[in-house]
């Protein structure tokens, strides 16, 4: 009796190791998926075009070079793209290309066309947010035309163009236009009747050509041809804004000076401002922001609403057009209402332009239904009407401390 | 399936059967042993030629037996000793001049350290094996004089347990030098050394050392208890008593501190423990072992406190180390991409890329390639070294990853492993944990972290279930003990230790020391005034 126990433990044993291959999945017959882009086929609107980045580690990291014939040439990654009705089915269409496991586990970034963000880009959350291997923390962004297009880019600094994004995401929303915006947040965002989704608005950029002034262009070598501008298609990225959505669906942007006031609404900045010089305007005085803070409120009146955005921080002069010392300075306290100024003018321009989509990216309603639930009710169903038409009132109060002359 | 079972039981009780009619017929041989060995004991006659006739025959007539007639006036008596294991400046100096020198015939005493009355013959035939000279005298009986001496090594460096600062000499294989190294060390009326004789037919001298009044009653007793019970023919080292005594015969963990160096026998009996020195053997054993005692090393002692905390925690690391890093390098890649960093598996892909063997046997290859060469290089003569440290570089390093057979991370993760191995101490804890890393790679192979924490768990309760004579195996982790822990995950500073361990000393002398004795400026500084 006891030995059939035995062998009925023995044998039940055996069952938890067959779970075990299951699961089973050697790194080597693993395609890693780094980016994924979402397209509408522009020939038939109803069919999805997925374009997956599988990395090449091989070309990546720097063991491959190992022999001492230096970097590896050739891209570390491969675009592969697919068409299908739904998401998932052109997601799983590259198992027919691709010889190995394609996981998404070490996505980092989905790219949402253009196209696709128009005509609602909520599908692609759902389903971001379903999938298993997803991490809930993937990065979104917007790009300007064609996902594809965008994907192709090569960024030179950082090989996986995936990880770039991050990085110039993280760099860019320290300083100005744009903030990330995961996968869980945009549905949150989408779902919540008092916050508009927003993400960062990328394109693709040659940083030479785009922004060499005239009469620097570099001059084409002896003996070869002039390259005609627009043959290749420019390699780097660029954030250039973010993209707003109205429920699911893009309308429209905030970028170039703009944006300007993402980062100073959203609080926490560390970017630069530029304001003439009190005394003397033709000096410019450039400060380093240290830090900021900022409170946002919405306060709404009988047919009117006021939003109200204080913004309290700290700076120093990084740049004063002079060598003279700025310490004892008279225009001292001017100086600090220019830049106070200067900021609450960037502040402005974005918030109306934001008025103009219609769209409440920074939650001036969560604001006012956290502080009071009853008020947002009164005005919840008037609220976009009274967002649009309300006046802003801006508080900015800048203390610069250092003079930045430490010589 | 009932056919199969019973087909089966029905064979394991014929089995049974069969070894206990086998064991019937040991004792009944057992029986007619002793009595033989009843029949040895017999009284020595007084008459000194019978006597050493008896005594050759007994020891079937070697030709290294001596047996010297001294001329007497008044009795006959005959010197006999073994060639070899005497010492013979000693015997003519000692006992042949003053028994033929002296003028008068009262004086005639041999004068060495150490002398006994021998009563049977076989007790004779003993102190002979001992290296004593046995003087057999008409009328007055037989005398057995210490003159042992034989060949021995000196007290050397510490082989297996080196330390950075500490003392460096280590036990010998000679008992009395052994016994005289901790004595030095412990100069108290409570050390205690009882005598043990195990091994029918090695007569190995076992000695039980411990600080009467300091160490428990019980532990002392229950030692005493195990030694007593050992009945082998044969104890030519300290694992045979090892064995026969230990807590947890089918454990592969060490539950017994085996130790070449005296200071750490010292320290530990200040502790409490018991301690047992095996003639022939350079290794002492110290109980009970628990696995913090295990990590310690006698450096701990020597070094002043920070440090000795930080390489103790080094080693507790290495442990971890030692036992899982491969199996979770192996799951890692195998099950749980998404845990590795993006670029950390980016290199761990591309060094894998083009390898023709799963992970697993990768793992297992160069691990059982790393102990063959360990193995190895135990085993050959010292000449062939740098032979084979230059091949086992070369072509398992090296070559190995050039041929695409195996990746280089895979190298760094063994070669860190086994490095981690070398940090524990305890060569047979470090064994115990090379042992087990295998069937964790299999697990890890098989189920994936899962296995790995499997298998953990498995250790861990091995751990926890087992005791060291009475003492749990983890303490003073678990069960936990925080006066204890100060000096096992770390070592306190010493005027933190003030308690001996419960679970070795007296329960009257867990105080150790007074307390108060940190070290602080008492009266006015130099240049200030009071």
């Amino acid at each position: 009796m006891r030995l059939r126990i035995m062998a009925v433990a023995g044998l039940a044993a055996l069952a938890i190791v067959a779970g075990g291959c299951w699961d089973h999945s050697p790194i080597e017959e693993t395609a890693f998926v780094m980016m994924l882009g979402v397209d509408l086929d522009p020939a038939d609107p109803d069919q999805w075009v997925v374009t997956q980045m599988i990395a090449l580690p091989a070309h990546l990291s720097a063991q491959a070079s190992g022999s001492g014939v230096g970097p590896s040439s050739g891209t570390p990654f491969y675009l592969i793209s697919s068409r299908a009705a739904s998401l998932q089915l052109a997601l799983s269409a590259i198992g027919r290309q691709v010889p190995r496991q394609t996981r998404l586990d070490h996505m980092r970034v989905i790219v949402v066309g253009e196209e696709v963000a128009r005509s609602g880009a909520g599908p692609v959350f759902a389903w971001a947010l379903r999938h298993p291997q997803v991490r809930p923390g993937t990065v979104v962004v917007v790009s300007e035309g064609p996902a594809q297009q965008f994907m192709d880019s090569q960024p030179v600094l950082d090989p996986l163009p995936g990880s770039a994004v991050i990085g110039i995401i993280r760099h860019v929303q320290r300083i100005d236009v744009a903030y990330q915006a995961h996968v869980y947040q945009l549905v949150q965002w989408v779902l919540s009747p008092r916050r508009d989704a927003a993400a960062p608005l990328v394109r693709r950029i040659n940083p030479l050509t785009a922004r060499v002034p005239a009469g620097f262009e570099q001059q084409p070598a002896a003996g070869q041809p002039p390259s005609a501008p627009g043959e290749t298609l420019p390699n780097e990225i660029e954030i250039i804004g973010m993209a707003v959505f109205n429920g699911d669906r893009l309308v429209g942007a905030v970028q170039g000076p703009d944006a300007r006031g993402v980062s100073w609404i959203r609080g926490g900045s560390q970017g630069f401002i530029s304001v003439p010089y009190p005394a003397d305007p033709d000096r410019t005085v450039t400060v380093s922001i240290l830090h900021t803070r900022s409170s946002l409120d919405a306060e709404p009146g009988d047919d009117s609403l006021r939003l109200v955005i204080r913004v309290e921080g700290e700076g120093s002069i990084y740049e004063a057009g002079a060598l003279t010392p700025l310490s004892d300075d008279p225009y001292w306290p001017q100086l600090e209402q220019a830049v106070a100024d200067a900021i609450a003018q960037e502040i402005r321009r974005t918030v109306s332009r934001l008025q103009q989509l219609r769209a409440d990216i920074f939650g001036f309603a969560e604001h006012l239904y956290r502080r009071s639930p009853d008020a947002w009710r009164r005005v919840a169903d008037r609220w976009d009407d009274l967002y649009a038409q309300a006046e802003v009132e801006v508080d900015v109060r800048m203390r610069l401390s250092r003079t930045g002359l430490a010589r | 399936m009932s056919g199969l079972g019973g087909w089966v039981g029905r064979r394991l009780r014929r089995v049974f059967r069969i070894a206990r009619r086998r064991s019937a017929e040991l004792d009944s041989r057992r029986d007619e042993q002793d009595e033989r060995r009843g029949s040895r004991s017999e009284r020595l006659s007084g008459n000194a030629r019978r006597d050493a006739e008896h005594i050759r025959r007994l020891l079937g007539e070697p030709p290294e037996l001596v047996i010297r007639p001294i001329d007497g006036a008044e009795s006959q008596a005959i010197l006999v000793y073994i060639d070899g294991l005497v010492d013979q400046n000693q015997v003519a100096e000692h006992i042949i001049a003053p028994l033929t020198r002296e003028p008068s015939a009262k004086a005639r005493e041999p004068f060495p350290a150490q002398q006994s009355r021998l009563e049977t013959l076989d007790g004779a035939a003993s102190a002979l094996l001992l290296g004593h000279c046995v003087l057999l005298r008409d009328r007055e009986g037989a005398t057995a004089y210490d003159v042992r001496n034989w060949a021995k090594r000196a007290v050397e460096q510490v082989q297996t347990e080196p330390t950075e600062v500490g003392p460096r000499e280590g036990f010998t294989e000679d008992l009395a030098t052994n016994l005289a190294l901790v004595r030095r060390r412990l100069r108290t009326h409570r050390f205690r050394s009882e005598q043990f004789v195990l091994g029918e037919q090695t007569r190995t001298q076992v000695r039980l050392l411990y600080l009467a009044g300091i160490a428990r009653n019980e532990l002392v007793a229950e030692v005493r208890h195990r030694l007593r019970s050992v009945d082998i023919d044969g104890v030519l080292g300290i694992n045979h008593v090892d064995e026969l005594t230990s807590d947890n015969p089918l454990s592969p963990f060490p539950s017994t501190v085996t130790t070449e160096r005296p200071d750490r026998v010292a320290s530990m009996m200040l502790e409490g423990n018991v301690a047992i020195l095996v003639d022939g053997s350079p290794l002492a054993l110290v109980m009970p072992g628990t696995f913090s005692a295990l990590l310690q090393s006698s450096d701990d002692f020597h070094q002043r406190f920070f440090y000795a905390s930080f390489t103790r925690m080094v080693r507790w690391i290495s442990v971890a180390v030692g036992l899982m890093a491969p199996s979770i390098y192996v799951s890692l890649i195998s099950y749980h991409h998404e845990l590795v960093p993006t670029r950390l598996l980016f290199t761990i892909a591309a060094s894998r890329e083009g390898i023709p063997f799963p992970p697993i046997i990768e793992a297992v290859l160069m691990e059982m390639a790393f102990e063959v060469l360990r193995e190895a290089g135990l085993r050959m003569p010292r000449q062939f070294g740098q032979a084979l440290s230059i091949v086992g570089v070369l072509v398992i390093g090296e070559s190995a990853v050039r041929a695409g057979l195996v990746s280089p991370l895979m190298i760094v993760v063994v070669g860190m492993t086994a490095i981690a191995t070398f940090a524990i101490p305890a060569t047979p804890l470090a064994n115990a944990i090379r042992l087990l890393r295998f069937p964790m790679m299999a697990l890890a192979g098989v189920l994936g972290l899962f296995g790995v924490f499997f298998g953990f768990m498995l250790v861990v309760g091995l751990l926890v279930s087992s005791r060291s004579y009475g003492v749990p195996y983890l303490t003073p982790v678990i069960p936990v003990w925080f006066k204890g822990l100060q000096d096992a995950t770390f070592r306190g500073p010493v005027w933190w230790h003030q308690m001996r361990p419960w679970y070795t000393a007296r329960p009257g002398q867990l105080r150790r020391q007074p307390p108060g004795q940190k070290p602080q400026p008492k009266g006015p500084r130099p240049g200030e005034r009071p």
